[in-house]
């Protein structure tokens, strides 16, 4: 029973195996073995976390940290990226932004004298820094 | 492990949604449509679609209803027809090319899943308008209004009604239509064996393969996709007297026309080529020439008012030219020469970053040798050289710096349009010339 089956299996790959080299071959320049391997090992958060970065760039990881840490009932959150990027904040479905500005994140924050941070407006006195991590900030406005 | 099943899921709703409600089973009248294969089938059902989605963008309705809506409507056509279907998807009929096809779905699919990075626009101005509508929020309320929504809409649809919820899932219909516009052009070789056609497909998926990401989110793919069945519906009119059958495509490229303005703005220029290219068709009557000439003269103001006077924005377009720039730009030699030049530089690098717009090219040299033999050139002609003018002069009178315009958009911008000479290729093949 089993000869017959493999038996089988060697004439259809004798009788296509053109169309095998075919399929290999485009395969191979799609790597989709990689990329199944990659579905099958890593999860969706680690490939984003991997795509955007944890601090640094877009931040998904920093940004992730946060929501889950400290925004469990306010999901807004207003977000500055010293660094020329798009904006994080649609990466995160349930985010808005805090147009108010009681939750603010700045990411990629290297210099205290950043233009961007005069362009804001943005009083340090008004506000206490709850979380730190490299040039990564989270703070909240005190009531 | 649950993610791929998930994408197999996927992979059987989109066809759920494009093998029907219109194929040979459902209605026998389109038969001459299904000649060889079902491609084309899928081709009117996915030009369906995008219409339905078109239309419901307008309106705040709840996405999981109207999925459910239609997934009634084609589970059911599936159920009275079952028999049928699984006997054609099972027989030995095109068995390479119906592997073939699954097989390039998942090479995409599991590409686009692994690599989950968006492209610089997708994350600033796509992704926010598909969150407006994936939150059920209306067209009136979407972001960046200047953009249209349809990709968005269409993201955002099969984003929803996934089982995982994940982003992505979304953009794989884009994926699909890619794949399904890539298998329509192939199609229409004739004579040719299985193998040789799969070459073919291997061939142009090579060569105008995402190497820039480009299917991360941009819009880009969808104008391809849908100038590819422009392209074919013309062909198809070009050839064919038949009234009955001739109405039918004609119908067709209406619907098709009407779609390219709400994908991207780009679009609106496409649709007046399209309809130019369709007053130069042979057996076609001339009502039905200036009705189409009035659908998308239609069309197009609609959009503008919807942009201009609903939604209130400055500019339908992301870009102003005053006319002192405008005078400028075209009537100081030295700037017009530098642009022009620099246009032309970019112009021959964006065809090397997706080969099929050299051998496009190529190709459309190659036919003025065999002008007589290739009846329908001038369909290709006409639009190449709105297209050319169209790219020439958007960059002569963008007012952002030009280089870095050049840089960022061009090669996307012929990727848009190649779609729509590919069949030039085939007939190139097809007439044995190459």
């Amino acid at each position: 029973m089993n000869t017959n089956i493999f038996n089988k299996i060697i004439l259809i790959i004798k009788s296509n195996y053109n169309y095998i080299i075919l399929f290999l071959f485009f395969a191979s320049v799609t790597h989709l073995f990689k990329n199944f391997n990659i579905l099958l090992v890593r999860t969706y958060d680690e490939r984003l976390l991997r795509t955007y970065g944890y601090c640094g760039g877009i931040s998904y990881g920093y940004i992730k940290k946060i929501k889950n840490n400290y925004l469990l009932h306010d999901k807004k959150v207003y977000i500055v990226n010293f660094d020329t990027y798009p904006s994080s904040t649609d990466l995160f479905i349930d985010l808005k932004i805090d147009a108010d500005k009681n939750n603010v994140i700045f990411l990629n924050l290297r210099d205290t004298n950043s233009d961007k941070l005069k362009d804001i407006n943005f009083n340090f006195s008004k506000y206490v820094l709850l979380n730190r991590e490299d040039s990564c900030y989270y703070y909240k406005k005190i009531k | 492990m649950t993610e791929i099943f998930q994408i197999f899921f996927q992979l059987f709703i989109f066809f759920l949604f494009t093998f029907f409600p219109i194929n040979k089973y459902t209605f026998s009248k389109f038969q001459f449509v299904y000649i060889n294969s079902n491609y084309n089938a899928f081709l009117i059902n996915i030009i369906l679609i995008l219409n339905i989605f078109l239309l419901f963008s307008f309106f705040k309705f709840d996405l999981n209803y109207i999925f459910i809506g239609l997934l009634f409507v084609n589970l059911s056509l599936l159920f009275f027809n079952f028999i049928n279907i699984t006997k054609d998807i099972f027989s030995k009929k095109n068995v390479h090319l119906k592997f073939a096809f699954i097989f390039i779905c998942f090479c995409f699919f599991f590409k686009t899943a692994a690599n989950l990075e968006l492209g610089w626009d997708a994350l600033s101005y796509w992704l926010s308008k598909t969150n407006n509508f994936y939150n059920n929020k209306s067209v009136f309320e979407m972001p960046h209004l200047a953009s249209p929504q349809l990709g968005a809409y269409m993201w955002a649809f099969f984003w929803k009604n996934s089982f995982m919820q994940k982003e992505y899932l979304g953009r794989l219909f884009l994926d699909y239509l890619y794949i399904i516009s890539i298998f329509v052009v192939a199609d229409s070789l004739k004579k040719q064996s299985d193998f040789k056609k799969l070459i073919f497909i291997f061939c142009l998926v090579l060569f105008t393969f995402d190497y820039n990401n480009t299917l991360s989110g941009y819009q880009d793919y969808l104008l391809f996709i849908l100038l590819v069945f422009c392209s074919k519906s013309l062909l198809e009119l070009n050839l064919k007297s038949n009234s009955s059958q001739n109405l039918i495509i004609y119908s067709l490229l209406i619907m098709t026309t009407i779609l390219l303005p709400w994908v991207k703005n780009e679009g609106i220029f496409y649709s007046i080529f399209i309809m130019i290219v369709y007053f130069f068709i042979d057996y076609q009557l001339l009502i039905k020439k200036f009705l189409f000439l009035f659908i998308v003269a239609a069309n197009i103001l609609i959009r503008v008012f919807f942009v201009k006077v609903i939604l209130v924005t400055d500019n339908i377009f992301q870009f102003s030219f005053t006319p002192e720039v405008l005078f400028i730009n075209i009537f100081n030699i030295k700037e017009l020469i530098f642009r022009l030049s620099y246009i032309s530089f970019y112009l021959i690098r964006s065809m090397f970053q997706y080969p099929l717009i050299l051998i496009n090219f190529i190709s459309i040299i190659f036919s003025f040798r065999y002008f007589k033999y290739l009846n329908n050139n001038k369909i290709f002609y006409i639009f190449f050289f709105f297209n050319l003018f169209f790219i020439y002069g958007t960059y002569i009178v963008h007012t952002s710096p030009l280089v870095w315009q050049l840089q960022t958009s061009m090669s996307r911008l012929l990727l848009q349009t190649c779609g729509f000479y590919i069949f030039l290729v085939v007939d190139l093949i097809n007439k044995k010339i190459i």
